[in-house]
């Protein structure tokens, strides 16, 4: 009865849940990544850190790097989170698409696998 | 909708036995047991189990061994659809349509009687040890084993009980074994009439099942979405903050604290728009113990959690410790300097909401305060900076009269203080946290008794705040170690000198015999002894009305006739001690000023009645010569008998209503003398004389309508002069005892000290100089010429009696 409760579910509710399943963990891993944050402050400078501009050239000068500087730093640091974060939400992506179709096959894949364990 | 319809047509088909009955054995049912067996533990067993098992079957496959791989793998996968429907299905167990069998949760079915027939009181039984259940038994200290032989133990009855239980839940909400529990406690006179019996009423048993519905929502709440990593990258380095503020923000974070309902109240929502609408300097006022920290606290979840607004979004509350700032500076000018640094990097941070606990020591310059308002005013006015100052009302008034600027400036939100119900919801959020830091368990009563005691004890403060004060400290005396009312009754006791619990045997033993007691004290006054005792015995017996004093009286009659006499034997017999009473001439106070004198809240005058009643709230207040004071104090007694209250002259009240008010007064001295010489009896003038008071103009109607009682004395006769001369030898031999010396006067010699000692205008008066001048300077001779010794009992007869 139980077991029969379980296939019941397996291909009714729990198709559809593995299918929100799927999409929660992508959502969560593009939130983790704070994407759209990095997104909108992709050139921003790190942490804030600026120089303002001091009395003549030099200064102008010097300020014009240290923000230069500020800002590539900035952009490295969320360059490589939303490199992380698109390796992440694609694996993530992958896995819960797999998940989703697999689904249905899953549990003749458990008969599948005690057959062959017999067989061979 | 259409699902909903669709159970609607369902129930149709099926009928309304389907809906309300329950199955014990049904699929549900069985999957409710099935999740109760397996339980957050064997679920992490079982993830255990898949992962290694996933492991160990590739390790295989890749070295060869196929048959076991394949069956292992098989085993693996099985536990992994299993663990899946666990956690995905059976751990919920989401309501299944509108009938009762299809909305009760995984513990009502999990622990329902596989066999038999299922009854209101098999319900009960079965639930008894569920947490649902003790929280109802224990809260409301409940005798399990008396309710389940009050429960219907008929199957008929069972329907209407669930009926009642689903009603109780959202339409298609999940029931619970609360729901249960309380529609078995509600709708069963039995038991009704057993709790109301324990002073338990049917909206107690409500308040308890919304207090579990909370506890069981918050436990179910998702985790809120703070961000992500990159969320603070944006923002500035902010070490000086670091150093001297607290980020509530992080520690919130980081504790997964919850704030409930207050992140949704009108309050964190008013302040949330001032931070955004106006300059962003935002002023919080509340009295001390409205909860101006916790509405912080709870913006800063909300922010957290929320944040809609893109100039809220994210933003980190930091609040900022004075003391630690103030203590730090060691050189002139450099607590501004570490000032204007922290307000520089908030600032330049931009994700930071500056927040000012007791913002006063931030505004005014002195001990241990700083005045930083030059420095806000510019930070304010710029709109750099977004900062919330949290002041009481008078606090905010100093600011306005010290710098209206910067006043002007700020943008007011104003917490009010919540309604009684909110405020038993908020001691309820309370009690959880204090019983897990205390390890104790704390009963409902408690709760009500806390925020009625603190509403009467504490007017100082504020709720909720006061509320939570005298929850916590009646956590130091628990009763059988759990906290009930009890011991909210006896800290109260502890720290305020008033009587709460109830009364013991020797207690009731001095009430009701107090009248004999007073007048081992005092002679005669029947009258006025029996209405102070009367007083005193309704109060202590709850009959009395607890917003007015314990009893108020205007004691008149000529001097010398007992009336501070009373109030004193009252004090020391009842109040404990002579010095529980609190004595005011009110000849001193016959100027319209002199008003302040009495009502100082301690900052001119420490020995004010209201100053006075404040350290002692359980007392006697005796009022000497009322008749004397100016008609502005008299205005003043009007309030104080008829609310029981008085504030002082900063606005905070102070309680009289633990307190017996007894004003004395001479006023009509002469005529009582010449109706009592006449003969006649007291009872016989009484009303013509109080009218005649009135009539003369010597006191207001208003007043004297508002004393409980007022008592005629009678001059006292040559014979209770006799009885007084009695008890005064009685206090001598109480002095003499310390020496071992006790002396007694023949009757002739205590005839002859009240002959030399009687005058008829003075009444008792003279008495205690009489026997200072016949008795104790005599003793004192033979004392000191050693003719009385240690172990000596002295007889004085007529002939030793000699005065001056």
């Amino acid at each position: 009865m139980i077991a029969l409760s379980l296939f019941q579910w397996w291909y009714g509710a729990g198709w559809k849940s593995a299918i929100r399943h799927g999409e929660k963990r992508i959502f969560d891993a593009y939130r983790l990544f704070s994407v759209p944050i990095i997104l909108r402050t992709l050139f921003s400078p790190w942490r804030r850190v600026t120089t303002n501009p001091g009395p003549g050239v030099d200064g102008i000068l010097r300020a014009v790097i240290d923000n230069t500087v500020s800002r590539l730093v900035g952009f490295l640091a969320r360059f490589i989170v939303l490199v992380t974060s698109a390796f992440v939400i694609s694996v993530a992506s992958i896995v819960s698409l797999l998940e989703i179709v697999l689904w249905v096959f899953i549990p003749a894949g458990v008969i599948g696998l005690f057959l062959l364990a017999v067989i061979t | 909708m259409g699902v909903y319809t669709c159970w609607r047509y369902r129930a149709f088909l099926i009928g309304g036995d389907y809906m309300n009955s329950i199955n014990s054995n049904s699929l549900r049912a069985r999957k409710a047991r099935l999740a109760r067996h397996v339980g957050s533990r064997g679920y992490t067993i079982l993830r255990v189990l898949y992962w290694l098992g996933f492991g160990v079957t590739l390790t295989l496959l890749v070295s060869g061994g196929a048959t076991i791989a394949y069956l292992l793998g098989a085993i693996t996968l099985s536990v992994w659809m299993f663990a899946t429907w666990y956690k995905r299905d059976l751990a919920i167990l989401k309501p299944n349509g509108p009938a009762i069998n299809e909305r009760l949760s995984i513990d009502a079915l999990a622990l329902l009687p596989k066999h038999g027939s299922l009854t209101p009181r098999r319900l009960w039984q079965a639930y008894l040890d569920n947490w649902q259940s003790r929280f109802f038994t224990n809260r409301l200290l409940l005798p399990s084993d008396v309710i389940a032989e009050l429960i219907s133990d008929e199957e008929t009855n069972l329907p209407a009980y669930l009926e009642k239980a689903s009603a109780q839940a959202s339409p298609t909400g999940t029931i619970e074994v609360g729901h249960i529990i309380s529609a078995l406690l509600r709708n069963t006179k039995a038991i009704s009439d057993l709790c109301s019996r324990l002073n338990i009423s049917d909206s107690d048993i409500e308040s308890i099942q919304l207090w579990l519905d909370r506890i069981i929502e918050a436990q179910r709440a998702e985790k809120p979405y703070f961000g992500g990593i990159g969320r603070d990258w944006a923002s500035g380095f902010t070490p000086t903050l670091q150093m001297f503020g607290v980020n509530i923000s992080q520690a919130i974070q980081r504790h997964n604290a919850h704030f409930g309902a207050l992140t949704t109240s009108p309050g964190v929502h008013a302040l949330r728009s001032a931070l955004t609408k106006g300059n962003g300097t935002v002023a919080l006022i509340g009295g001390e113990g409205a909860g101006k920290t916790s509405h912080v606290y709870a913006l800063a979840q909300s922010l957290l959690a929320e944040a809609h607004d893109p100039k809220l979004r994210h933003k980190q509350i930091i609040g900022l410790d004075a003391s630690a700032i103030i203590s730090s500076a060691q050189r002139q000018g450099e607590l501004e300097h570490i000032v204007d640094t922290l307000l520089q990097e908030a600032s330049h941070a931009g994700n930071i909401v500056l927040f000012l606990d007791n913002a006063d020591l931030f505004l005014r310059d002195g001990n241990g305060t700083f005045d930083a308002t030059h420095l806000l005013l510019p930070a304010a006015q710029s709109k750099s900076l977004q900062l919330v100052l949290a002041m009481t009302p008078r606090n905010l008034q100093e600011l306005k009269a010290r710098s209206p600027s910067f006043a002007s400036s700020l943008t007011s939100v104003v917490i009010q203080e919540p309604e009684p119900k909110k405020v038993l919801e908020i001691l309820q959020d309370t009690a959880i946290k204090l019983e897990h830091q205390q390890q104790t368990l704390i009963t409902y009563r408690a709760l009500t008794e806390a925020r009625t005691l603190s509403e009467r004890y504490m007017q100082d403060l504020t709720e909720p705040g006061r509320s939570i004060r005298v929850l916590e400290q009646a956590l130091a005396y628990p009763d059988d170690g759990i906290i009930t009312d009890r011991s909210v009754q006896q800290s109260i006791e502890e720290t305020q000198g008033v009587k709460l619990t109830s009364v013991t045997e020797a207690e009731s033993d001095t009430l009701i015999n107090l009248e004999a007691k007073i007048h081992e004290r005092m002679v005669n006054q029947t009258r006025a002894v029996e209405v102070v005792s009367n007083a005193l015995r309704r109060s202590r017996a709850g009959v009395a009305n607890p917003n007015r004093p314990m009893g108020s009286f205007l004691f008149l009659g000529p001097t010398g006739v007992g009336k501070t006499e009373l109030a004193k034997a009252l004090s020391a017999v009842y109040f404990g001690d002579e010095k529980q009473m609190i004595r005011l001439d009110m000849s001193e106070y016959q100027q319209a000023e002199d008003v302040h004198r009495l009502l100082s809240d301690g900052t001119t005058d420490s020995n004010s009645l209201i100053m006075s009643v404040r350290s002692q709230p359980y007392s006697v207040i005796l009022l000497d010569e009322i008749e004397k004071a100016h008609t502005n104090i008299l205005n003043l007694l009007l309030q104080l008998l008829d609310e029981g209250q008085l504030s002082d002259s900063s606005g905070k009240s102070a309680s009289f209503r633990d307190c017996i008010i007894i004003t004395t007064s001479n006023a009509g001295a002469q005529s009582i003398r010449s109706q009592v010489e006449q003969g006649k009896p007291l009872e016989e003038f009484e009303k013509p004389f109080i009218d005649e008071l009135i009539n003369s103009g010597q006191f207001k109607p208003e007043l004297l309508n508002r004393y409980d009682e007022i008592v005629l004395f009678r001059p006292l006769n040559e014979t209770e002069l006799e009885q007084v001369v009695g008890l005064m030898i009685g206090d001598v031999n109480q002095t003499l005892s310390q020496q071992n010396i006790s002396v007694a006067l023949t009757p002739e010699a205590t005839k002859k000290v009240v002959h030399l000692g009687y005058d008829p205008r003075l009444g008792a008066r003279p008495m205690r100089r009489m026997i200072q001048q016949t008795i104790e300077d005599t003793i004192a001779k033979l004392i000191l010429k050693k003719e009385v010794n240690p172990g000596d009992h002295v007889t004085l007869d007529e002939d030793d009696i000699t005065a001056r």
